[in-house]
């Protein structure tokens, strides 16, 4: 096996940086690769060598196998990350850049095959003998045959994408009327994000909480479970908290998971990081729902309880290299909380709300990570996906890793977008989440927490404030001569931001 | 310069607002009760604000047709105007309805076309943005007048999409 030296990373946004800051602490060069949209991203500035990959739209970008891989023959990279999303559970990308003799940092293509197909892995994990969900094998195009096997699992269902994950192509059908339309929106997002219009249906279960096993696997057999994390506040199927460990997991519901999460990946020859992710009823029951064969989004709330970084550790193992510890040395210390911070308004239905960021102020101070990909004057693309942060809190346990999540971000400030911080921070002080009664409706069932509280003195303060800018505005345009602008001023409350007004 | 009398709008409040300049600092009469501020406009959109021995940091934000306020992870958006100009009426319940999309991003499916008779609630046109799929619905039942976007176009935050009348 070749040294890796030179690390192409197959992604952007955060994550791109994340795997650039693990290189360059590793002293590992750092290759980044943009599109026309992405030329003053971020991770363009952070890395050491950066290569255009073409237009905006993904599949001429950060989806383009063939570019991405000339770029790494040309710049002499030995291996590729691919972060998350794009190219990462993508079993052609893997086998191509085997063929082309680049390592793919990531699972090997036979076994991302194995777990892509949510299918296959199904039955895979039904003879290795871990629990599933009931559901179905790929679906007919007709909807009045799925109706009929909608029926026969009993509504609620969930109509999943065969080839997909992080909840695109996913729609839950309440009765028959609703097919024909989601189905049809299902197909549509799940051809435009995976190439794979392939549908199935699974039974939902009502109300219940997420719950995910972190594993590392090595090329010599051994697999280390990193204990749990629950990601069940989510919406649109798409996590927003997530939390290590969980609050519904004691030492033996947690022995009996990585039990289970490692028969699950030892059942499909896997190797380097993979999270096995389960459901758990309101009984305790666990069923698996699916193994991603990637590094996940939350992957830090585990780097901090478990102190191993889990994208070196990919990085060692993907170039021959062993996990750092043994099962019986991981440790989970304190509790770590991860909020994922997404340009899209809760108030308007999570609204996508892609803007320029006018200023910014990353909060820091004891327990505190921010991993983004963002900078004041960054105008996020509305090409990509809408996260453009994730701020982790560290506590000694789970109390004390709230407040200090609540109290960073008080002090997180984005200005020019729309995100979704408010909601975080209201999320932190509800009494449902502080006694940890979670589950995948959780937002549905406490709407209250999407909009702002009335706060009469918040009214105040933001009225006075208002009122001063406001204030200063009128005095600066005096001062720089009424004539220019005498048209213009003749009613004060026109300020300039008229590209916005409506009537 | 002399007092500004300004009717601010904030959450369902209406509140009379004066503001004037005193020895460098601002007081600012919000429904009557004096605020005494001590402002400092400081980096980016940030201002200290000191008021009675209380130290308040905010952002002030204009964006569109109000000023957004931001203070800890709260933030409020705060409307002003002259005073005595009346609340814009919403006309919308009856006439014609313009369906916009709020957000910026590529449609991608026109689900129906001139003459349609459609429900209150019935999704018109689907727009995709930041790889979500949103179906923009009527908010009133009647029949298409106008579609005014075609699949594949990039359309602007605001974009007119169809008219229902």
């Amino acid at each position: 096996m070749r040294p890796i030296g030179k690390i192409l990373v197959a992604n952007r946004g955060e994550i791109a940086v994340r795997v650039i800051r693990a290189c360059h602490e590793m002293g590992i060069r750092s290759v980044a690769v943009y599109s026309d949209a992405d030329r003053d991203a971020l991770h363009v500035r952070f890395a050491h060598e950066a290569y255009a990959l073409g237009p905006p739209d993904p599949a001429s970008s950060y989806l383009n196998i063939e570019r991405i891989l000339d770029v790494a023959r040309t710049c002499g990279a030995e291996a590729i990350h691919p972060g998350y999303g794009f190219l990462a559970e993508n079993a052609r990308f893997a086998r191509a850049c085997r063929d082309a003799g680049v390592t793919f940092i990531g699972p090997s293509p036979e076994a991302m095959d194995a777990v892509g197909d949510k299918v296959r892995a199904r039955e895979q994990m039904i003879s290795a003998g871990v629990p599933v969900i009931p559901g179905t094998s790929p679906l007919p195009e007709d909807p009045a045959a799925v109706a009929t096997l909608a029926a026969e699992i009993g509504y609620p269902v969930l109509i999943k994408a065969a080839a997909g994950g992080g909840g695109k192509g996913m729609r839950v059908a309440h009765g028959a009327g609703d097919l024909p339309s989601l189905l049809a929106q299902a197909r549509g997002e799940a051809r435009s994000a995976f190439g794979d219009p392939t549908l199935f249906l699974e039974k939902r279960i009502v109300r219940p909480r997420h719950i995910e096993v972190q594993v590392l696997a090595d090329a010599y057999g051994a697999v280390v479970a990193l204990g749990e994390r629950e990601c069940s506040i989510q919406r649109r199927h798409q996590k927003l908290v997530e939390e290590s460990p969980s609050p519904a997991v004691d030492a033996d519901v947690r022995a009996h998971l990585q039990d289970l999460a490692t028969r699950a990946v030892r059942a499909v020859s896997y190797e380097n990081a993979g999270t096995v992710e389960f459901l758990r009823d309101a009984d305790g029951r666990f069923y698996f729902i699916e193994v991603n064969a990637r590094l996940q989004v939350e992957h830090p709330v585990t780097e901090m309880v478990t102190g191993i970084d889990l994208v070196r550790s990919m990085i060692e193992i993907a170039g021959g290299g062993r996990i750092p510890v043994a099962q019986d040395e991981v440790e989970l210390r304190g509790h770590a909380i991860e909020c994922r911070i997404v340009a899209e308004d809760p108030v308007r239905n999570f609204l996508p709300s892609p803007g320029t960021i006018r200023g910014l102020r990353v909060p820091s101070g004891p327990g505190i990570r921010y991993d983004d990909g963002t900078y004041a004057g960054w105008t996020v693309p509305i090409h990509y996906d809408p996260m453009i942060a994730k701020l982790i809190a560290w506590g000694r346990n789970r109390r004390e890793a709230i407040s200090r999540m609540a109290r960073a971000l008080d002090e997180l400030r984005i200005d020019g977008l729309t995100t979704c911080v408010p909601m975080h921070r209201k999320v932190m002080a509800s009494e449902a989440f502080v006694r940890g009664d979670l589950h995948t409706e959780f937002l549905e069932q406490h709407p209250e927490l999407l909009v702002p509280a009335a706060d009469p003195w918040l009214d105040e303060i933001a009225v006075v404030a208002a009122a001063v800018a406001h204030f200063r505005r009128i005095e600066a345009r005096s001062a720089a001569g009424a004539d220019s602008s005498a048209p213009r001023d003749r009613s004060t409350w026109r300020w300039d931001g008229r590209a916005g007004w409506r009537r | 310069m002399a007092p500004v009398k300004i009717t601010a709008e904030v959450g369902t409040r209406t509140i009379e607002v004066t503001v004037e300049r005193e020895n460098g600092r601002y007081v600012v009469e919000v429904d009557g009760h004096r605020h005494d501020v001590d402002a400092r406009k400081l980096e980016g959109d940030f201002y200290s604000l000191l008021t009675a021995g209380r130290s308040y940091e905010v952002t002030v934000e204009c964006r569109g047709d109000a000023y957004h306020v931001r203070h800890g992870a709260a933030e409020q958006a705060v409307r002003l105007s002259d005073p005595g100009r009346k609340a814009r009426a919403n006309t919308r319940a009856s006439g014609p309805e313009r369906v916009v999309t709020l957000m910026p991003g590529k449609v991608v499916r026109v689900l129906v076309g001139p003459g349609d008779a459609v429900v209150a609630g019935q999704g018109l046109v689907v727009v995709e943005a930041m790889k979500m799929e949103n179906e923009i619905a009527t908010g009133r039942a009647g029949r298409v007048r106008s579609v005014d976007v075609r699949p594949g176009q990039n359309v602007e935050g605001g974009a007119l999409l169809a008219v229902v009348e």
